[in-house]
């Protein structure tokens, strides 16, 4: 029995977006064919999203990131899943807890996948799916190389790219717990990577075809994971 | 009234009352010849030469605390008011005043047998002054002060006459002349000083004046030079160039005006064109946020979203705990859901999902009008930043305009400065020189007008300087003649005295300066071993001493001898400056001044039992009737008490007392 008149927590535009983007990485794990995602496994995947998104030139809604040991960690997150999981557009696949501590798996509902079609009626929030779409599609195709890690299991596995990223990186070595992580600004090493890479294209001489040799987002980002990659792989040896 | 020669106080009796100081209260009736007054140290026996000297002329305004400040502490004061009684004679004539010691006011006074009370009498401190400056014939009571400080008393440490000049002339002047001549010659070398201090002050106010006038005919003179230098021809070609420049920075200041103000039109209008972006921005923004929400709301108001009240609605399951509760408790917390639209846990509006759901038309015209809307704000924007740049380059452009403008303005200013300068000398040089010299002429005639007027009064207050002290000198030269008269008796006088002190010592006339006199002036002073003593430092301490006994014993002699009238003296002796043989030779010299006696009181301690013993040795009167013991009536220290018997057996063997 479905009421008619189903009451609504009023959001605002800020939490709606929000709302959206973890609704965005659950729809995209599911064409993925990923059975679930845990709660320390969706902030890594809305962190990179979020991160790396001046990539394309997008603006995500997530800023508040801090230092865990964890990885990178929004309360903001957490937040929205209870919501979303209220509202049953996400659903709790499985949980157990170990020390304490509480495992908690999800996965999106038919109401959260009818909800994100009827979002991307809007082109912007089309443009954010697709951004979050290869976001996703690159994590899944790099989570089986980290098989070594015995700790995570799945999605989780990514957390060792992610601590390649170079603003969280350089808090992991001072151990900063509980430091914000700066995004979106000047003191952002990732930023500085992206600018470096748009003046590697600017200076490109004139006899080349600029359109034509022009590096697409996609490229970027791939080359951005393999970085990553690289850096885990000599920190290993 | 020349003849008349001052009258000396001579003290007949002393009785003090309530004072502190003293053990009792006590008198003392003075007999002519050798009064004594003996006790040890801090007994008070200096404490009453002062109540002599300050009982007859009253305390000083500088010293007005003297009796009470010499009490150790004050709060032994008694309610007695303590006071002196004082008897003495002026020639015939007898004076009894009784003064409160602290304050020194009259309380009673009788000249004569008559008697004067303060409580009748309000002008009492009148008419005793007046009453004794009659008297005595002195000019006021300021000379017996003088005497008594000076000459009739000497105390331990008192003053040397024979080696101060100015006090040694005012002595004699007041004891060996007529009542007033002491009065009419200071009242000359006053008037002396006077024009002399005027003559003076107008001769550096004159010599001020000179200086003045030196600088500006310097001036003058300078200017006249610099003027004969002046190359007129160079000058205005140095104008003509500077006009041509002024011209040339004025017409650049007025090009960077206009250019100034037609930007800061230009800035004025983009301005607002950012300022209307800025706005329509703004409110575009709010219109997508609104646009956006509405498009959310309507996407999560799916009515397949089945929320935690669906099982309490519908099954009366707690969505928290999944325990069954009643339907009334269900409905209550469903009604606040559904009806008032607010959260149960925490009150906050919810809003209900189907009333926002748009239809699939609305819903794609929603959309469509919201990416034209973000469309059109992007444009919007791009152009602010353009117009943000142009607002940026129009601010720069003007900042160095400005910069340029305010260079220019101070040029324009030194190039004014120097065209003043230019102008001002051409047009001295035009005027001619005479007329810009008259200015200085006429400063230089006024100073010399002031300077001659200045010479003028300085030769008239010369004339009455020079008046006045050829009138000095010839009062100096009278008092000359009176001293030559005096001088044999008190010569042979003092040399009488100074014998047995010394083979011979005579006392010799020599002229002095003292110290601010205009003339010089004739005084005594010893000379032995064949030298003239001209200042203390040339004689020994005992010589000292003994010369200034000898010197006064001999003038209260002469006054005697001269006057006919009696004189008083009072000696706090130094006996213990003298050796065991010369002491005996002062207390022989002593006894030999009482021998005609003059009413004569020493004041001495046990000390020098044989100083006391060959000072009394040759009064044939009974001496015990002439001794105060200051140890019956002073208040004894432990050790004096101690050496009580030791003191009274000497008083005993010396005084019979």
């Amino acid at each position: 029995m479905i009421s008619e008149i189903s009451p609504q927590m009023l959001l605002d535009n800020e939490a709606f977006k929000r709302s959206n983007e973890v609704l965005y990485v659950f729809y995209s794990a599911d064409e993925l064919t990923l059975p679930f995602l845990s709660k320390i496994g969706i902030q890594k995947c809305i962190y990179l999203s979020e991160v790396l998104s001046p990539l394309k030139k997008i603006i995500l809604s997530f800023m508040d990131f801090i230092y865990l040991h964890k990885g990178p960690y929004s309360k903001d997150i957490q937040n929205i899943l209870d919501h979303l999981v209220s509202m049953n557009a996400i659903e709790v696949d499985s949980f157990s807890t170990h020390k304490k501590n509480l495992y908690v798996n999800y996965k999106i509902t038919e109401i959260g996948e009818s909800l994100v079609e009827n979002l991307i009626y809007d082109p912007m929030e089309k443009e954010k799916l697709e951004w979050i779409r290869i976001v996703m599609r690159l994590i899944d195709a790099y989570k089986d190389a980290f098989d070594l890690s015995q700790e995570y299991g799945g999605v989780d596995k990514i957390i060792d790219l992610v601590y390649q990223e170079p603003s969280f990186y350089e808090i992991k070595q001072r151990n900063g717990k509980g430091e914000l992580i700066p995004m979106g600004d000047k003191n952002n090493l990732t930023m500085e990577l992206i600018h470096f890479l748009e003046k590697v294209e600017e200076a490109l001489p004139r006899r080349f075809n600029r359109e034509k040799y022009k590096l697409d987002w996609e490229t970027v980002l791939l080359a951005f994971f393999e970085y990553l990659y690289v850096k885990y792989l000599s920190e290993k040896a | 009234m020349k003849d008349e020669y001052i009258k000396l106080p001579i003290i007949k009796k002393i009785e003090v009352k309530g004072y502190d100081l003293f053990k009792t209260d006590w008198k003392y009736e003075f007999k002519n010849g050798l009064n004594l007054f003996i006790g040890e140290n801090r007994l008070g026996k200096t404490t009453a030469v002062y109540i002599i000297l300050y009982g007859i002329v009253g305390l000083p305004k500088k010293n007005k605390n003297f009796f009470s400040d010499r009490l150790p502490q004050r709060e032994q004061i008694r309610d007695i008011k303590p006071s002196v009684r004082l008897g003495f004679a002026i020639g015939f004539d007898y004076i009894e005043i009784e003064r409160d010691l602290f304050t020194s006011q009259i309380n009673s006074l009788s000249i004569n047998s008559q008697a004067y009370k303060k409580d009748k009498d309000k002008k009492i401190e009148e008419t005793y002054s007046k009453k004794i400056v009659r008297l005595a014939g002195i000019s006021s009571l300021n000379d017996y002060a003088f005497l008594l400080e000076n000459l009739l008393i000497r105390e331990e440490e008192g003053n040397y006459l024979l080696w101060e000049p100015e006090a040694q002339i005012r002595i004699l002047r007041l004891l060996f002349n007529y009542g007033k001549f002491d009065e009419e010659f200071r009242k000359l070398e006053e008037e002396v000083r006077k024009y002399d201090t005027r003559v003076r002050g107008q001769q550096d106010t004159r010599a001020q004046f000179k200086k003045s006038l030196d600088a500006i005919k310097n001036e003058k003179y300078a200017k006249i030079k610099s003027m004969e230098e002046l190359d007129i021809q160079k000058v205005e070609k140095r104008l003509k160039l500077l006009i041509k420049d002024k011209n040339k920075l004025n017409s650049s200041d007025k090009t960077i005006s206009e250019n100034i103000n037609n930007l800061e039109k230009k800035k004025k209008k983009v301005t607002q064109i950012v300022h209307n972006l800025s706005n329509q921005i703004e409110e575009s923004d709010a219109e997508i946020i609104g646009m956006e929400n509405m498009f959310f709301e309507s996407a999560y108001a799916d009515p397949k979203i089945q929320l935690a009240d669906h099982k309490l609605k519908h099954y009366q399951i707690c969505m928290f705990c999944n325990q069954k509760i009643s339907h009334k408790r269900a409905k209550s917390i469903v009604t606040q859901i559904e009806d008032e639209e607010k959260c149960p846990v925490c009150n906050s509006k919810v809003i209900r999902a189907g009333k926002n759901r748009l239809g699939e038309k609305e819903k794609q015209k929603l959309v469509k009008d919201v990416v034209k809307k973000r469309e059109l704000i992007i444009g919007k924007r791009r152009e602010l930043s353009q117009k943000q740049k142009e607002l940026d380059d129009l601010n720069e452009e003007l900042k160095q305009l400005w910069t340029k403008k305010r260079r220019i303005e101070e040029e324009l200013e030194g190039k004014f400065f120097e065209i003043d300068d230019i102008n001002l000398t051409i047009s001295m040089f035009k005027t001619g020189k005479e007329k810009e010299l008259e200015t200085f002429d006429r400063e230089i005639s006024a100073l010399q007008n002031q300077m001659n007027k200045f010479q003028i009064q300085i030769d008239q207050d010369k004339v009455k300087y020079k008046k006045a002290l050829g009138a000095l000198g010839k009062k100096n030269r009278e008092f000359n003649q009176v001293l030559e008269k005096m001088c044999n008796a008190l010569v042979k006088t003092f040399k009488n005295y100074a014998l047995g002190f010394f083979n011979e010592c005579e006392l010799v006339v020599k002229e002095r300066r003292p110290k601010g006199s205009k003339i010089s002036l004739n005084v005594f002073i010893p000379k032995f071993d064949g030298r003239e003593r001209t200042f203390a430092s040339q004689v020994s301490k005992s010589e000292a001493i003994f010369l200034e006994y000898a010197f006064r014993m001999s003038l209260c002699d002469s006054f005697k001898q001269i006057t006919g009238n009696e004189s008083f003296l009072v000696i706090e002796t130094s006996e213990g400056a003298f050796d065991m043989s010369s002491v005996t030779i002062l207390a022989n010299t002593i006894s030999r001044f009482y021998g005609n006696d003059p009413y004569l009181l020493v004041i001495s301690n046990l000390g020098r039992p044989e100083f006391l013993r060959a000072l009394v040795e040759k009064t044939k009167k009974d001496i015990s009737d002439r001794v105060l013991n200051y140890l019956e009536i002073g208040r004894l220290s432990e050790e004096q008490t101690r050496d009580r018997d030791k003191f009274d057996g000497i008083l005993k063997e010396l005084f019979d007392i």
